[in-house]
């Protein structure tokens, strides 16, 4: 206890509040442990600094911020712990300790941020009890503090440890209770699932029949086709294939030779050209010049592209793929087609399903060959075996379609594998005039020759095939276009139950199996499900989907498609949009579309829209279509469409019964006007001066009608058409009714009103110039220029701290980056002029920053010592926040920035929904909705009451 | 003092002078004991308490729950720490217990082995103290907020009961029957309290803001109503006495006053013959408790202190100057009732903390230290140690921190 003797020191006690200032607003859970030490090194000097340092920590206790009263209460229980002073002085005010710290007073709750507060109540009971553990004896108030606590405010203090294995009891209980949940509802998914999978397999089974019936897989193809034996020209035909799978039909091969040597007349050419030019060959055609190249003319061989595409690749390959066709030539491995009785079968059922398909479409047939080609040559590629050389895709129109030969699709294919890149080469022989095969004239399918033939083959064959078919030549051939476009059925009489089933299955997929499925699969894996059943599932929804896609792609799905996808997407159709900085109270008037407003003004928009009021009507009605929905006035007037006894209602009634076209106009444009015209009366009258944004849509209807008069409904629908064409887009006005005769304009004459008196009468009035000038003023019209609105096509593009590129799409100048500049991908300017400039400003800003003698310390020493405000504190603090965002020298923000460490309370408390709230609810604004609201009522009254006299009169 | 002593063993003086003189100056500093505690059992707030009229030994205290304590105040263990027991209780499990809160305990004046409990079962009760047992059973149409049996009469029994009806019901002990009905407030009446002086004269302070002041012998009618502007026109007609309810009174020890509080902050004191508003201006002291309280007023002292629960905290005043002596703080919630123990200058209180708070002189206290320091000398053996601190009440600093 300090005795009278001892007075405090004054440069001590300034030391302490600067510590306990910084210990209490470092914004930390724990005390800074050095300058703790040093301050209880001054409290220890005597009982009378202990008390000061009390006064000092109290106050800030007292702050309302629960980070300070964190620390306070931290120091607190310091110095309760080593000090009987403190210990007497905070317990004789240990009802308002309480209530600041642990909030017995339920009216005076801690203060944000709320973890800190949470952190301050916890540690504060855990104090306080050892607090009376240890000093409950001596300090009797300290014990009824504590009693109360335990016994009035329930504080469990022998279990505060035990509180948290209850929470986690509980935490525990919970989780349990969600998993049986959801294990539950898997139980019940499955127990769907198994209940609706024979409702989906036999869908799917249904679904996949379907498509066997309108498109069968290649597979079933030969099955089908071994039953149409018909066309078997198997014998005759000989089809050079390269098919591995036949190999055991390489002696036959060998040994007959007549259709291999039926080739030999086609290739002759191919000899000359020799294996060496095959490449050259190849990339001709590939690059489809091999029309202008005579030899191959000679050769008719045209070629016919699939794809565009990598004929480098297809080069390459060749330049090996020649050494093994070689090879093959010469241990004989080369396979004629005769022999091949697959190869042929695939022929003769091309030529079937291509009259099939005729019937159909003649582009569904080409897709299907496509298809089946496709599979085929993939088979041929899987076999492994050698392909051929000359690869060569011709679309040929022979002389003679009718001699038709045996197609030997020498179906050669580059082993690159690409898929879509297939050229089929098929060797035509001369010989054999067979109609009934492969038909060039009456279909797309292309014979195609591949001339590449080893040497000895070739001679081999050439006698052969004089021989054989009677053929010089390989002049015949058929070139198939082979369309890489998707499949399409078209509908007909024979599929259309098919094509109807299939959509019934489709809806069913899509709209009720494929969803149920997918939440099944959900479900079943977010409770853990076995595995099984996650497969099971997995596979029920990739057959689902299959079946969708397969529909999907043949165009099969029905007209709702369009619905349930947009249902899909509509989330999608929420527009993105841009972030605007703040309220903008004036909207430039090409933009008001975009922010959902009306036109401002019909004049305005009138002349804008009026050069081509088609094109800029459109986006403009479209835009509207979603936002006008927002749009107050718009609402309210559907609302008064509703309401039978609203003016609007009854205009359109009448509209809808009036059937002659001029009082249609009349009453439309009245409609249009119901806005600023409070008469009731049907005025049939237009009135020319009323400009209203409708006016310019009627006048194109009305044009030539006023125009031509009488004659015009006798014109022939071709003239009117013509003269619509022609006819120029002119505002409403008197002159179009003497369109066709202009001089006829009459001005209104001026009636002039007749004296009363009996004697005096005015001077005649000079007709003739009056007329003239109100002539004038007639065919007058005035424009407003404004120009064609054009997109802005760039963004700004400058680096964002956040390693962005700016989005914003300015014309000229970017209100954050400054003016527009080339940029490169990384945001940095690319011009070097611009560099430069940029460079420039950035060093003017560096030396605008701080003057010498503006420096924010000297300025606040200065201060200091004269005690005049030089305006460092909101100077520097703005500079040294600097980079152009001198905003913040507010009052507000000084502050904040005195305990940079707290945590901000107020911008806790700044959240979107009170941002909102500030504006939405601002006075001004309800003042705003308010009257448009008032005003909107006060038209409907008026519409509905004002031909009664007590409403007629507004108060 | 010493001088009082001394002219008091010359004879000089009249005895009561010496008593009055150190009463009076143990009595200007209370503060929270640090040795004698109450042990508490209520696991409720604390109503009402009552101190026995006889020797002054043992408190009654009545619960929210309706539960009873009697503690022995007396301290006769040879320690000064001392935590007076209770010597009896009228626990949960009584079956004659109130069932719902006790308002007002009291002695019977003459005797402590009756006492009677009101509460808002809307029943009297009298019980007897050694077998805890209900004597008497009393049921009235309203929540019992107040009861009272005047200290000196010696020709009647009667039980002064305030009860919500406006009617102050009179029971005859001796009969068991309602003897009187006094009429004449027109709201719940909150508190009675007889007069210390004469013995048919009882005090009424009620909801409507009016204090009367009765004569039981001539019940047509209040004797007096206390009026606070003492019959100044100043636009009240209903002569009121304070601007709420009336929710404690007091008489002083020799009767002539009346002391007051009510729900519109303000203290008054009252004449009672006169039936005058005194005018002494105590502090406003915030009061908005709807039930009766209990003040507490000290007794041969001069000048005399009252005690005024103030929320969570006493304040003291003197009587007669309306000087405010001290703020004992040591509640940690509403304070309902102050005892003051006319002997030992000490002060009890109790409240909704559920703490009973026993308030001791300073003197009592540095006697304490004094005490702490001869035992401390003596368990210490050697000397040389002097003057410290003992215990919990040391100086900690660690020496690592120099």
């Amino acid at each position: 206890m300090g005795t009278p003797a001892e007075c405090i020191d004054h440069s001590i006690c300034q030391k302490m509040e600067e510590l306990v200032e910084q210990l209490t607003t470092s914004g930390k859970p724990v005390l800074n442990a050095e300058k703790m030490k040093q301050f209880k090194n001054l409290c220890r000097i005597s009982d009378l600094y202990v008390k000061h340092a009390y006064h000092q920590v109290l106050i800030q206790l007292k702050k309302e911020h629960a980070e300070i009263r964190l620390s306070a209460f931290q120091m607190m229980d310091e110095l309760f712990n080593r000090s009987h002073q403190f210990r007497e002085l905070l317990i004789n005010d240990f009802q308002d300790f309480l209530e600041l710290v642990v909030e017995t007073d339920p009216e005076l709750p801690l203060p944000p941020p709320k973890s800190a507060a949470k952190t301050l109540k916890s540690s504060a009971y855990k104090s306080i009890q050892q607090w009376y553990t240890k000093f409950g004896d001596a300090y009797m108030k300290l014990g009824l503090g504590y009693n109360f606590l335990k016994n009035c405010k329930k504080v469990d203090f022998d279990d505060i440890m035990a509180r948290s294995i209850a929470e986690r009891k509980r935490e525990e209980e919970k989780e349990r209770k969600r998993q049986e949940n959801l294990k539950r509802k898997m139980i019940v998914a499955l127990k769907e699932m198994d209940d609706s999978i024979q409702d989906i397999s036999l869908c799917l089974m249904e679904a996949e029949n379907c498509f066997q019936l309108l498109l069968p897989s290649p597979d079933e193809f030969f099955i089908s086709n071994s039953c149409h034996g018909d066309l078997d020209s198997s014998n005759r035909k000989a089809q050079n294939l390269s098919l591995a799978k036949e190999k055991s039909s390489t002696t036959v091969d060998l040994e007959l030779e007549p259709s291999a040597d039926a080739r030999c007349g086609a290739s002759s050419f191919n000899v000359e050209n020799d294996l060496s030019s095959n490449q050259q060959v190849n990339s001709d055609s590939s690059s489809q010049e091999n029309k202008a190249k005579p030899e191959k003319s000679d050769k008719a061989v045209m070629s016919k592209h699939l794809n565009d595409s990598k004929s480098n690749s297809v080069h390459q390959s060749h330049g090996v793929l020649s050494d093994v066709e070689q090879e093959n030539s010469l241990t004989g491995v080369y396979i004629k087609g005769s022999q091949s009785d697959r190869k042929e079968k695939k022929e003769e059922r091309t030529d079937y399903e291509n009259k099939k398909f005729n019937e159909m479409s003649p582009n569904l047939s080409q897709s299907v060959i496509t298809k089946r080609q496709n599979s085929d040559l993939k088979k041929l590629i899987r076999t492994g075996k050698v392909c051929e050389v000359g690869l060569s895709v011709s679309c040929t129109n022979s002389e003679d379609t009718n001699k038709t030969d045996e197609a030997e699709p020498h179906c050669s294919e580059s082993s690159t594998k690409e898929e879509d890149k297939m050229d089929k080469s098929v060797h035509s022989d001369g010989g054999d005039d067979d109609d009934n095969e492969l038909d060039c004239s009456d279909d797309d399918f292309k014979y195609v020759d591949v001339g590449m033939n080893p040497l000895r083959t070739e001679y081999r064959e050439r006698g052969s095939m004089v021989k054989e078919h009677g053929l010089g030549s390989s002049k015949y051939q058929i070139s198939i276009q082979v369309e890489p476009a998707g499949v399409s059925v078209k509908k007909n009489a024979d599929n259309q139950f098919i094509i109807q089933t299939l959509q019934d299955q489709y809806r069913l997929v899509s709209t009720k199996f494929l969803p149920n499925t997918k939440r099944w699969i959900q479900e079943i894996t977010k409770a853990g499900g076995s595995d099984r059943d996650v497969k099971k599932a997995i596979d029920l929804k990739t057959k689902l989907e299959n079946c969708k896609r397969k529909c999907l792609e043949l165009d099969l799905v029905p007209a709702d498609r369009g619905n349930i996808e947009s249902s899909e997407t509509d989330e999608d159709e929420f527009e993105e949009v841009q972030e605007k900085e703040g309220y903008e109270p004036i909207i430039p008037s090409h933009l008001r579309a975009e922010y959902g407003l009306e036109p401002l003004k019909p004049d305005q928009s009138k002349s804008k829209s009026k050069p081509k009021s088609k094109s800029s009507c459109i986006p403009a009605i479209k835009g509207k279509t979603t936002k006008s929905d927002w749009n107050l006035k718009n609402r309210v007037e559907e609302e008064d469409e509703m309401d039978p006894t609203s003016y609007k209602a009854n205009i359109k009634k009448i509209v809808g019964t009036s059937s002659s076209a001029p009082s249609s106009t009349v009453t439309s444009e009245m409609l249009s006007r119901d806005n600023s015209t409070s008469t009731l009366g049907m005025q049939t009258k237009p009135n020319p001066s009323s400009s209203n944004a409708s006016t310019t849509t009627l006048v194109d209807q009305k044009e030539l009608p006023s125009g031509s008069g009488s004659e015009n409904s006798v014109l022939p629908e071709s003239r009117k058409k013509k003269l619509l064409e022609e006819a120029p887009n002119v505002k409403f006005g008197v002159d179009l009714e003497y369109w066709e005769n202009p001089d006829k304009i009459e001005a209104p004459l001026v009636v002039k009103f007749d004296s009363l008196h009996r004697f005096w009468t005015p001077g005649e009035v000079h007709d003739g110039a009056v007329v003239t000038e109100d002539r004038a003023a007639l065919t007058r019209r005035s424009y407003t220029y404004v120009g064609k609105f054009e997109p802005v096509k760039w963004k700004c593009r400058a680096l964002l701290p956040n390693g962005k590129l700016c989005e914003r799409m300015d014309r000229v100048k970017c209100p954050f980056h400054g003016k527009i500049i080339a940029r490169n991908d990384l945001g940095q300017p690319c011009d070097p002029q611009d560099i430069e400039k940029l460079v420039k400003e950035e060093a003017a800003k560096q030396d605008e920053t701080v003057p010498d003698w503006q420096d924010p310390e000297l300025l606040a020493d200065i201060e200091a010592a004269t005690g005049v405000d030089l305006g460092s504190k909101g100077k520097g603090k703005g500079k040294v926040k600097g980079r152009g965002k001198e905003k913040g020298r507010g009052k507000g923000k000084s502050k904040e920035k005195k305990y940079p460490d707290l945590t901000d309370i107020s911008a806790i408390k700044n959240t979107a929904r009170s941002r909102l709230e500030a504006k939405v609810l601002s006075k001004s604004s309800l003042k705003r909705v308010c009257t448009a609201m008032d005003q909107i009522a006060y038209k409907r009254i008026r519409d509905k009451f004002g031909n009664q006299f007590n409403y007629a009169y507004p108060k | 003092m010493l001088k009082f002593l001394n002219h008091r063993e010359t004879g000089i003086d009249d005895p009561l002078l010496l008593r009055r003189a150190a009463a009076t100056q143990r009595v200007q500093n209370l503060e929270l004991s640090r040795f004698r505690g109450v042990e508490n059992l209520h696991e409720c707030s604390i109503n009402s308490m009552d101190l026995d009229l006889v020797d002054h030994r043992y408190l009654l205290a009545g619960g929210s729950r309706g539960t009873v304590t009697i503690h022995d105040m007396f301290n006769n263990s040879g320690d000064f720490q001392h935590i007076c027991k209770i010597e009896t209780k009228i626990d949960r499990f009584n079956e004659y217990r109130h069932r719902y809160s006790i308002e007002t305990v009291l002695w019977y004046p003459v005797d402590t082995g009756m006492f009677l409990t009101s509460g808002t079962d809307r029943l009297v009760k009298v019980w007897d103290t050694n077998t805890l047992k209900t004597a008497g059973e009393y049921e009235f149409t309203g929540i019992v907020y107040s009861h009272h049996m005047s200290p000196v009469a010696t020709t009647h029994c009667l039980v002064a009961v305030a009860c919500q009806s406006s009617t102050i019901r009179l029971i005859d002990l001796k009969s068991g029957s309602d003897s009187h009905a006094l009429q004449g407030h027109t709201g719940p009446v909150v508190c009675v309290k007889w007069s210390t002086q004469k013995e048919f004269c009882l005090a009424s302070g009620s909801a409507d803001s009016k204090i009367f002041f009765w004569d039981i012998r001539r019940a047509k009618g209040p004797l007096l109503a206390f009026d606070q502007h003492n019959g100044e026109n100043v636009g009240d007609p209903g002569k009121t006495s304070h601007l709420g309810l009336i929710n404690g009174m007091k008489f002083t020890s020799d009767g002539l006053h009346l002391l007051s509080t009510g729900t519109d902050d303000r203290i008054r004191l009252w004449n009672t013959t006169t039936g005058k508003n005194t005018l002494i201006n105590y502090r406003k002291t915030k009061n908005d408790w709807k039930r009766a309280i209990e003040l507490g007023i000290t007794v041969n002292c001069s000048p005399d202190l009252i005690f005024i629960p103030n929320v969570c905290s006493i304040e003291v005043y003197n009587l007669f100057s309306g000087e405010h002596v001290q703020t004992l703080r040591g509640h940690y919630a509403q304070v309902n009732c102050c005892i003051f123990h006319p002997h030992y200058q000490e002060l009890y209180s109790a409240g909704t903390d559920r703490n009973i708070v026993v308030w001791i002189p300073r003197g009592d206290s540095w006697a304490y230290d004094d005490y702490l320091k001869s035992q401390y000398v003596e368990k210490d053996g050697d000397k040389k140690l002097g003057y410290k601190r003992v215990g919990a009440t040391a100086d900690a600093w660690s020496d690592d921190e120099s």
